[in-house]
């Protein structure tokens, strides 16, 4: 924790030296990484990073800097360089801390040495070899975090918060001939070793092993518009990506996106809402506050296919006259937060997905998904399929390669037809500019009219 | 060189760590110098600042290796805790390193902001002086500098750097109801060197030249990859050339070594000091020399790359491609500056290539590219956009399509050479790449 006179010091000397606005984040955190191909260790990260990231905003101008070097002369030796004059502001006093906490039921992952952790992978790995025959590789990556931060700022807020979070990524590769598929699953929780009491690892291995052999007698994938079924789950990514990043304030300014200047306006069916939710518990998406001392929220985006706003953090507020919504992330201290996703989703609808694929004379299913990304501006995104079957005459009949689906964000909303009721959310993680944050993305089943499908079968 | 008194703390750290029953304790260390700063509306809009300094220890117990990473080397106890819990279940065993030379080192200041301010806003107004720009919502300077030191138990310290200044823009253009955007990254030593008013103009008139852009029918196309679309390709591919990957049948030149993979007047090289390149490094960060490197040769695949621990099971010699994305990771297989080259018949103005081409596709822009390649197969699915070409000259624009192919394919149906070079975003690595004219690939679009 951060000695209170320094806190005080550093709020000061930005604010009288033209900040009206002054930040403290600091942060110790302990990672382990492993990954096992097979019975073999490939790659392994253990350790611990602690540091400080200060910023200043003069108006609309924001200046930051972060280091590992936390004394008091260091801090202000950089402080000195990057304000050296300015108006004198004034501050609220500091508040008495709060401090977040995980529940009491948490195991925390220090308590236990990699090799138990190295147990659990292996033990994945070999029940995905042993229980399907054509599998010729599995990979397991183990990923723990345990991060302490506090945040204090010249409005007063002065909070902790300890983070712990696993999280196991399971790749199977099947092979017949020449021909190789793949299939993964990524679970992870807002918790610790506990987790895997919660859940069955090895049958997870098992589930991707079956999913990649099934995959095998894939043939080429139809290119062209077509209708698309995206089974529940992580398939959600595909509202992340769409719809998600263009509402994230940092890129609605100045009519950057192509939400700029539509709320309130009906942008998709009424059968569909998309919620951004950082305070749902337990999930691996989730924080008690964010990166900016606010408390996570549910925050609905589209309510009934209308438009309600945008996730905003503290900077970009100030800059849109808005105010935030728990929504600042970051990697850690050597970023400056932004405003960022934490568990978005579609909510349930009641169409069933048995009623979707009956619909569809020839089209597309979508188990999962690979990943994918956004222009914000044009509203033009893409994302790779995994898992991915022809439907024909209403029935789901062969596997196919992986393709790309395109589009636009409002003209995919505007093309949702059904929408299911079996919900569920899926665990990965989010590139963007203040660097990789762990989200939740989630669906039930849906239907969409018409994609762009980016096969190599003209 | 190193601080002498970061020096002393890892000195410090060595003999506890040698009390607690660890042999042959050594370091790496990264530290990461950046400084960037934005501009938008005729004002400073961010400005950032970072200098840490990262380590990973290392040291011998039993055999094993025991390990861990940190940043703040005085918390001797808690360094010494996870190492031996490494040691005790790793199965990593201990690997000898011998070092070579230093690379060179340089700590120049930094340059003064108001003139990265001035030249930015020049590069603004620029933009805006193209009716169709609406907002310039990236107009950035950014310097790094990263320096890695290795330095073992007997003191002997190794370092290199490498560092790149980079101007990047992202342009919106809007009319009629239209939007459509323009981006750029260019780099040099300093601002001045770099010409990001110019580029400014170029990128605006490029954003204003999408706008209208519709799907175009499927089908196959001939294709011209601008430079910029043929580096992003390229440089996702680069791990089907890792032997960690041609080892078990996961990259689709697994098998292929010595066989031809490419038109026959096909270079691909790595130059760890090239001209201009971003990732200039003596070193890898196992302490091992970057060399010049031909990937391939006339055509025919000639070599993979190694890190140590991929060379150790083909009974080899690393070929100095082990490098870290930061002092916490593992050694991966990676590379320096990756630059693609034809033979002095293939290569040509991007008119001439477009005249060659005759009607097809000039991809200006894709994305995607993170998930939309399987090393596996080869094969990749990228959503495009760029301008219509018929007969032999730039027509209307085209947006939200995919281009399909795959890499051999890719590299074997290529028929021309731009004389332009770019290169890819900033990253671990580096590929310079020129325009490239290929025979088709199949397009997904109404």
């Amino acid at each position: 924790m951060l000695n209170p006179d320094l806190a005080e010091k550093i709020l000061d000397y930005g604010m009288s030296h033209g900040g009206d606005f002054v930040e403290i984040f600091m942060e110790d955190t302990r990672q382990t990484n492993l990954t096992m191909l097979g019975d073999e260790l490939i790659r392994s990260s253990v350790g611990k990073l602690a540091g400080i990231g200060i910023r200043v905003f003069r108006n609309m101008e924001s200046i930051y800097f972060h280091t590992e070097n936390e004394s008091e002369a260091h801090i202000f030796a950089l402080m000195k360089k990057l304000l050296n004059t300015g108006k004198v502001y004034k501050r609220s006093p500091l508040g008495e801390r709060i401090d977040y906490a995980p529940n009491g039921q948490v195991r925390l992952p220090v308590k236990f040495g990699i090799k138990e952790q190295l147990s659990l992978l292996n033990r994945c790995n070999q029940a995905g070899i042993r229980a399907v025959e054509c599998i010729f590789q599995m990979r397991t990556n183990y990923v723990d975090m345990d991060q302490k931060v506090q945040i204090i700022n010249t409005e007063g807020v002065n909070v902790s918060d300890r983070r712990i979070k696993t999280r196991l990524h399971i790749t199977a590769y099947a092979k017949d001939g020449d021909m190789i598929q793949s299939s993964y699953i990524g679970p992870g929780a807002m918790g610790g070793f506990e987790f895997y009491e919660m859940i069955n690892a090895e049958e997870y291995a098992v589930r991707v092993a079956r999913e990649a052999k099934a995959m095998l007698p894939a043939r080429p994938c139809p290119t062209g518009r077509l209708p698309v079924v995206i089974a529940n789950g992580f398939g959600g990514l595909l509202f992340h990506e769409a719809c998600g990043h263009s509402l994230e304030a940092a890129g609605m300014l100045d009519g950057a996106s192509e939400f700029s200047g539509r709320i309130g306006q009906k942008v998709a069916p009424a059968k569909v809402t998309l919620i951004d939710d950082g305070s749902i518990p337990g999930e691996w998406g989730s924080l008690m506050i964010d990166d900016e001392g606010n408390e996570t929220r549910k925050n609905v985006l589209i309510d009934k296919g209308i438009l309600q706003g945008c996730l905003s953090d503290r900077l970009s507020a100030r800059r849109m006259g808005t105010t935030v919504t728990g929504s600042g992330r970051r990697e850690n201290y050597q970023y400056p937060p932004v405003s960022r996703m934490t568990n978005t989703f579609i909510a349930a609808g009641d169409d069933r997905p048995e009623d979707m694929i009956a619909s569809i004379e020839k089209g597309i299913y979508v188990k999962n998904i690979n990943g994918g990304s956004v222009n914000t501006a044009t509203g033009q995104f893409n994302f790779n399929t995994m898992g991915t079957y022809l439907i024909e005459q209403g029935e789901i009949t062969v596997p196919v390669h992986s393709a790309t689906l395109i589009g636009t964000g409002s003209e995919i909303l505007q093309k949702i037809e059904m929408v299911g009721s079996d919900f569920k959310l899926g665990q990965g993680y989010c590139f963007a500019g203040s660097g990789t944050v762990y989200v939740g993305a989630g669906q039930p089943t849906v239907k969409i009219r018409e994609m762009t499908v980016g096969g190599e079968q003209v | 060189m190193m601080d002498a008194d970061k020096q002393k703390e890892l000195k410090q750290l060595s003999q506890y760590l040698e009390a607690k029953g660890f042999q042959e304790v050594r370091y790496y260390i990264k530290r990461k110098k950046r400084q960037y700063l934005n501009v938008r509306n005729q004002q400073i809009y961010s400005r950032d600042f970072g200098d840490e300094t990262e380590y990973l220890a290392e040291g011998q117990k039993a055999g094993r290796r025991g390990y861990t990473y940190f940043n703040q080397p005085f918390n001797h106890a808690v360094i010494a805790d996870r190492m031996n819990d490494c040691a005790k279940s790793s199965i990593i065993p201990w690997q000898e390193r011998q070092y070579c030379q230093n690379g060179d080192l340089c700590d120049e200041p930094w340059e003064d902001p108001a003139e990265i301010k001035a030249v930015l806003e020049a590069a603004e107004k620029k933009a805006f002086a193209i009716k169709e720009t609406a907002v310039v919502s990236e107009c950035s300077y950014e310097t790094v500098r990263e320096t890695i030191y290795l330095l073992d138990h007997q003191e002997n310290l190794l370092s290199d750097q490498t560092s790149y200044s980079c101007g990047r823009l992202r342009i919106v253009s809007k009319a009629n109801g239209h939007i459509e955007t323009g981006d750029c990254c260019i780099y040099g030593e300093k601002i001045r060197d770099l010409n990001i008013v110019e580029a400014a103009a170029k990128t605006a008139a490029m954003a204003a030249e999408g706008l209208g852009g519709i799907p175009v029918l499927s089908g196959e196309y001939p294709i011209l990859l601008e430079n910029r679309v043929a580096a992003e390709i390229l440089e996702a591919f680069l791990p089907v050339f890792y032997a960690e990957n041609l080892y078990d049948g996961m990259s689709v030149l697994s098998g292929k070594e010595g066989t031809s993979i490419g038109t026959a007047a096909l270079q691909l090289m790595e130059q760890p000091l090239l001209p201009g390149g971003r990732c200039r490094r003596k070193v890898d960060d196992e302490g091992i020399p970057v060399q010049e490197k031909s990937l391939i040769t006339d055509g025919i695949f000639t070599a993979k790359l190694y890190n140590s621990a991929a060379a150790v099971k083909e009974s080899r010699k690393s070929s100095g491609n082990g490098f870290k994305s930061s002092a916490a990771a593992d050694v991966e297989t990676g590379v320096t500056n990756i630059v693609i080259r034809g033979g002095e018949d293939m290569t040509k103005s991007q008119e001439q290539l477009i005249k060659q081409m005759g009607e097809g596709l000039l991809v200006t822009g894709v994305d995607g590219v993170f998930a939309g390649v399987n090393h596996q197969t080869g094969d990749f699915s990228l959503i495009a956009k760029g301008l219509q070409i018929k007969p032999g000259k730039k027509t209307k624009p085209f947006r939200e399509v995919t281009i399909a192919g795959n890499f051999i394919k890719l590299l074997q149906d290529i028929e021309g050479l731009g004389e332009e070079w770019a290169m890819t975003l900033p990253a671990r690595q580096c590929v310079a790449a020129p325009d490239i004219l290929m025979k088709k690939l199949t397009v997904s679009g109404l």
